[in-house]
């Protein structure tokens, strides 16, 4: 019980700098990416007029981004479904992990959901200094009035630190749960309907509020 | 008595408070919305698989304010803060009051955009898609003011402090937990009235839905402004005030 909230680490020396490594998360992380890619490629090679179950499965969940970021963003330009689809299939795979046993959620390491926090937050600025024009942009921080700058700058940052731990508090809220629940009950029924709850049930809840508020977030940029 | 036993009577006695209070809040939003949606289901019964599967997603996040508190408690109870001195005891107070209240807002608050959600699918089953998307995306933005109680807790709880002790600090750190706490309540409902008064919008109509979230957000942002400055005021006690 000792170990909550303890994250495998890897610890050395390199060059004279002493180096950190949250080792499982790296790894897990790459095992999620690897199986998104060969999913993808999986389903892109032999596209058939009659889907597999596979390429129905895929073009289900690109049909259905398409719509919502065309929807949110109110226009067909699908620059940025590419990026909320990649988001959201990336952390559902994220969440749906710690089921697995001895694999861990990579979400449950503030420092994946806060890169990619940061990411949505730099693509949504990014994407305001585009279509807005720097001046513009920059007259938004002035609103409603002068002396509310560093407000709306605090405002701005606040928002990577909510949605970030938003999703690393409720993942990491459900593991720990996990981990005293099965602890209490010697690890009798109880767990698998938690891992139910709280690794499918609140990990696609979560991975979706992640991805639709990156969106929205982006969305506020490049309107008006 | 040594430091040692200062420090787990006060992670005991601060997780009381943490998970004691930070139940409140999140049970009544999800009891408002739990009502709402039996009479919804009441007024449009062909919709009852749509309304109770809003009302189960509803719930779960309306419930994470108060899973935040319970990892705080948990954290206090089952974590070893062997070293530490005076400070670190109170800290530990200030981190359960600073969660524990700040969860109520956020928990009553979230619940509201639940309710009236599953009342707009009842009125208007068609545009099931954009309500519940527009209530996720408000109730989450709802709870921030609880993310940022729950940062404040965290920070408090891992912050290594100076040896020396004096009683200004002391002092200080517990308004930290304060200011956090009771500061994250108002703007958690007022954030929470805003995406119900969304939702209602959405369902009376759906094409403007786009336009709807967006003022809702604004609308949230403002209001949440001032848990923001509870927020400036806890990292101004912790870090900056000697």
């Amino acid at each position: 019980m000792g170990d909550i909230g303890k994250i495998l680490q890897l610890h050395f020396t390199l060059m004279g700098m002493n180096i950190t490594l949250n080792i499982k998360t790296i790894l897990m992380s790459w095992l999620i990416m690897a199986s998104l890619i060969i999913f993808s490629l999986l389903v892109t090679t032999k596209i058939r007029l009659v889907p597999t179950v596979l390429q129905s499965l895929a073009e289900t969940i690109v049909q259905a981004f398409d719509k919502l970021v065309a929807d949110t963003l109110e226009s067909n330009d699908r620059k940025y479904f590419p990026f909320i689809t990649a988001l959201f299939m990336f952390l559902l795979l994220c969440n749906y992990i710690g089921v697995i046993p001895g694999c861990d959620e990579p979400t449950k390491d503030l420092n994946t959901p806060l890169g990619l926090a940061i990411l949505g937050f730099i693509i949504a600025h990014y994407s305001g200094i585009r279509y807005k024009g720097i001046l513009k942009y920059a007259k938004e921080y002035l609103e409603p009035f002068f002396i509310m700058a560093p407000l709306n700058l605090i405002g701005e940052l606040a928002k990577v630190i909510s949605i970030s731990f938003r999703l690393f508090g409720n993942i990491m809220g459900g593991s720990i749960i996990i981990i005293v629940v099965s602890h209490l009950v010697y690890s009798l029924v109880l767990p698998p309907f938690l891992y139910a709850f709280f690794g499918i049930f609140v990990g696609t809840v979560q991975a979706f509020v992640f991805t639709m508020l990156s969106l929205v977030y982006i969305a506020l940029q490049i309107k008006e | 008595m040594n430091i040692a036993q200062i420090i787990d009577a006060s992670a005991f006695f601060s997780a009381g408070i943490c998970m004691g209070t930070g139940a409140v809040g999140a049970a009544i939003g999800e009891g408002y919305a739990a009502g709402e949606a039996v009479n919804s289901i009441s007024i449009q019964p062909k919709a009852s698989a749509e309304i109770l599967k809003t009302m189960l997603v509803s719930m779960a996040i309306a419930e994470s304010a108060s899973i935040f508190a319970l990892v705080v408690a948990i954290l206090l109870l089952f974590q070893n803060f062997t070293e530490g001195n005076l400070y670190t005891a109170m800290a530990l107070i200030s981190a359960g009051i600073s969660m524990g209240i700040g969860a109520f807002g956020a928990g009553v608050g979230s619940g509201f955009p639940g309710g009236t959600a599953c009342r707009g699918i009842a009125r208007n089953p068609r545009a099931t898609t954009q309500i519940s998307t527009n209530m996720l995306v408000g109730q989450a933005v709802a709870q921030t003011p609880a993310i940022f109680a729950m940062l404040v807790a965290f920070i408090l709880m891992y912050k290594s402090y100076p040896s020396t002790i004096t009683i200004t600090y002391l002092a200080a750190i517990l308004g930290a937990g304060i200011s956090m706490g009771f500061g994250a309540i108002g703007p958690g409902i007022g954030g929470g009235i805003a995406a119900a008064s969304a939702a209602e919008g959405v369902a009376k109509n759906p094409e403007v839905s786009n336009i709807l979230t967006r003022i809702m957000l604004i609308g949230q942002a403002v209001s949440q402004s001032t848990s923001v400055y509870a927020l400036v005021i806890s990292f101004v006690l912790l870090f900056v005030v000697k």
